[in-house]
């Protein structure tokens, strides 16, 4: 490919998010509302808050909630997963329950979370990982299900070890549906991390956008959403490129 | 070790399960629902202290029985059915026809990727500020709020649902000179259905969590709304009745809405 080819490339893909931005900036900086406060200085207030003292304030702990939240309930997830797989009886009287828990939209346990555990970050962690946990377990279960008989078989036949079994076989063999657990268990975590930030919170992205709506700041509430859109994106988009990375050896055509 | 052997997800509903395999079914579930209730009422017993935070299954079933005649509750799940179920229409008309303009060219679909990508991976929620500042805690921020976020998936699906038709269909078409509208009725909007079922799905069940975490943490009327509320009042057994109401809400809905794709579209070669 060409740089010619690259650059119309590029500028296919960018032009309307372009066109978008400057229909914004132009739009709030001509009609001076209070509610939409001109971009530039959403923008100001953006660099101002995030790379100076928000910065550790809101979004490290914000971040370590999601990221402790999503290890726990791969961890979680991935264990209890290969330990229901294995034993089918088990299996069918749990799962009821989870599909029950996972149908149940996790902010609905925000009270709750709150009466047990109190505001601290375990209970925010605890209710990420929570959400989080059953599409990782069901996909888990499903992936490892879905497995050939034969596979198992002939590992067994070579007397393959329990460990190399799990590892060597049910893991990798589930893995593709197990990613899609991960991409379902991430975009909940985000929504339990900002969600539980708005409920009786005194730290974190989402507190901090809430505030600054309480104080009638736009700017700054603005600047707070912008950043939760960032993060979204950047987690989302980062994680497609592990996933094809990861999944690169699967034929493409039933990805 | 013939737990190994057991056939997978496929290898399920090749015939249909005998009367006395249901009927075993169904006793061993209700067995294993009654330990787990048994297990919790003997931990409630062996530690007084856990009531503090966790009801009774009496004090449960009769907050559900309470509930079930309490207007105040209804009004609840009819403004959360209202919310939602606007928010889920506009969801999917909106959604399909974002996804009709994309498809109309590859050209189109490039240019828009980014701004959709970045728009739909805004986390659900992070809006709710927004949305209060401009709106107040009113239905309408609630139905705008799920839009935002439900209209998404909608808009992905129908969009690769329209992409994926087989052109062979299309081509055998006009060389038949079908009209125009005989195709979408015949060939476009069957091939689209799969997809647009998956969409309504998905769409469902982001409308539900919307509506929910809105009325909860923006304190617009609804279910969300009174979880909060009972907590706040202490009223412990009504707060988990609710919970357990929308729990089962969003997986009848779900489990609804897999039957009928089951049902309206055995003919597509896979339900996804």
């Amino acid at each position: 490919m060409n740089a010619g080819n690259v650059m119309r490339r590029l500028f296919v893909s960018a032009w309307m998010a372009l066109v978008f931005i400057t229909v914004i900036w132009i739009a709030t900086t001509q009609i001076r509302s209070p509610f939409f406060p001109p971009l530039p200085i959403v923008l100001t207030s953006f660099s101002n808050t995030w790379f100076g003292a928000g910065f550790m304030e809101h979004v490290v702990p914000s971040m370590i909630n999601l990221g402790a939240g999503l290890a726990a309930a791969l961890a979680l997830g991935l264990g209890l997963g290969v330990a229901l797989a294995s034993f089918p009886l088990a299996n069918a009287l749990v799962n009821p329950y989870a599909q029950f828990l996972r149908a149940l939209p996790g902010v609905a346990l925000l009270p709750l979370m709150l009466m047990l555990m109190g505001t601290n970050d375990g209970s925010k962690i605890t209710l990420i990982a929570f959400g989080a946990l059953w599409p990782i377990l069901l996909n888990t279960i499903d992936g490892i299900r879905s497995i050939a008989p034969e596979q198992r078989d002939s590992a067994r036949a070579y007397r393959v070890t329990p460990f190399n079994v799990v590892f060597r076989v049910l893991l990798p063999g589930a893995f593709p549906r197990i990613t899609v657990g991960i991409r379902l268990s991430i975009s909940i975590a985000l929504v339990l991390m900002v969600g539980s930030e708005y409920y009786g919170a005194t730290h974190g992205i989402g507190f901090y956008v809430l505030q600054a709506k309480q104080t009638f700041k736009t700017a700054d509430m603005w600047s707070g959403v912008l950043l939760l859109g960032l993060i979204g994106y950047v987690l989302t988009t980062a994680y497609s490129a592990i996933e094809r990375r990861i999944l690169r050896w699967r034929p493409t055509d039933d990805r | 070790m013939s737990a190994l052997a057991e056939p997978g997800p496929e290898g399920r509903a090749v015939r249909p399960a005998p009367l006395s395999a249901w009927l075993r079914g169904v006793l061993i579930h209700g067995a294993f629902f009654l330990a787990v209730i048994g297990t919790y009422s003997l931990a409630l017993v062996l530690d007084p202290g856990l009531r503090r935070f966790l009801p009774t299954i009496g004090e449960l079933l009769q907050a559900l029985a309470g509930l079930a005649v309490d207007p105040q509750f209804w009004s609840g799940v009819g403004a959360t059915a209202k919310a939602a179920g606007l928010g889920l229409a506009i969801s999917m008309v909106g959604g399909s026809l974002v996804a009709l303009l994309l498809a109309t060219s590859t050209r189109v679909y490039d240019s828009a990727r980014f701004l959709i990508d970045f728009l739909r991976t805004i986390p659900p929620l992070a809006l709710i500020p927004v949305g209060l500042l401009l709106l107040g805690p009113t239905t309408r921020m609630e139905v705008t709020l799920i839009v935002a976020s439900a209209v998404w998936p909608v808009v992905l699906q129908v969009y690769y649902g329209i992409v994926h038709l087989d052109p062979k269909y299309l081509e055998t078409a006009r060389s038949y000179r079908v009209g125009r509208l005989l195709q979408i009725v015949f060939i476009v909007a069957p091939g689209v259905a799969p997809s647009f079922g998956t969409a309504f799905r998905l769409a469902a069940s982001m409308t539900l969590l919307l509506a929910v975490g809105t009325e909860l943490l923006a304190g617009s009327d609804g279910l969300g709304f009174l979880i909060g509320w009972y907590q706040q009042a202490r009223r412990l057994p009504e707060m988990y009745a609710t919970i357990i109401v929308v729990g089962v809400l969003g997986i009848a809905l779900n489990a609804a809405i897999r039957s009928a794709e089951r049902r309206l579209f055995a003919w597509a070669e896979e339900t996804r």
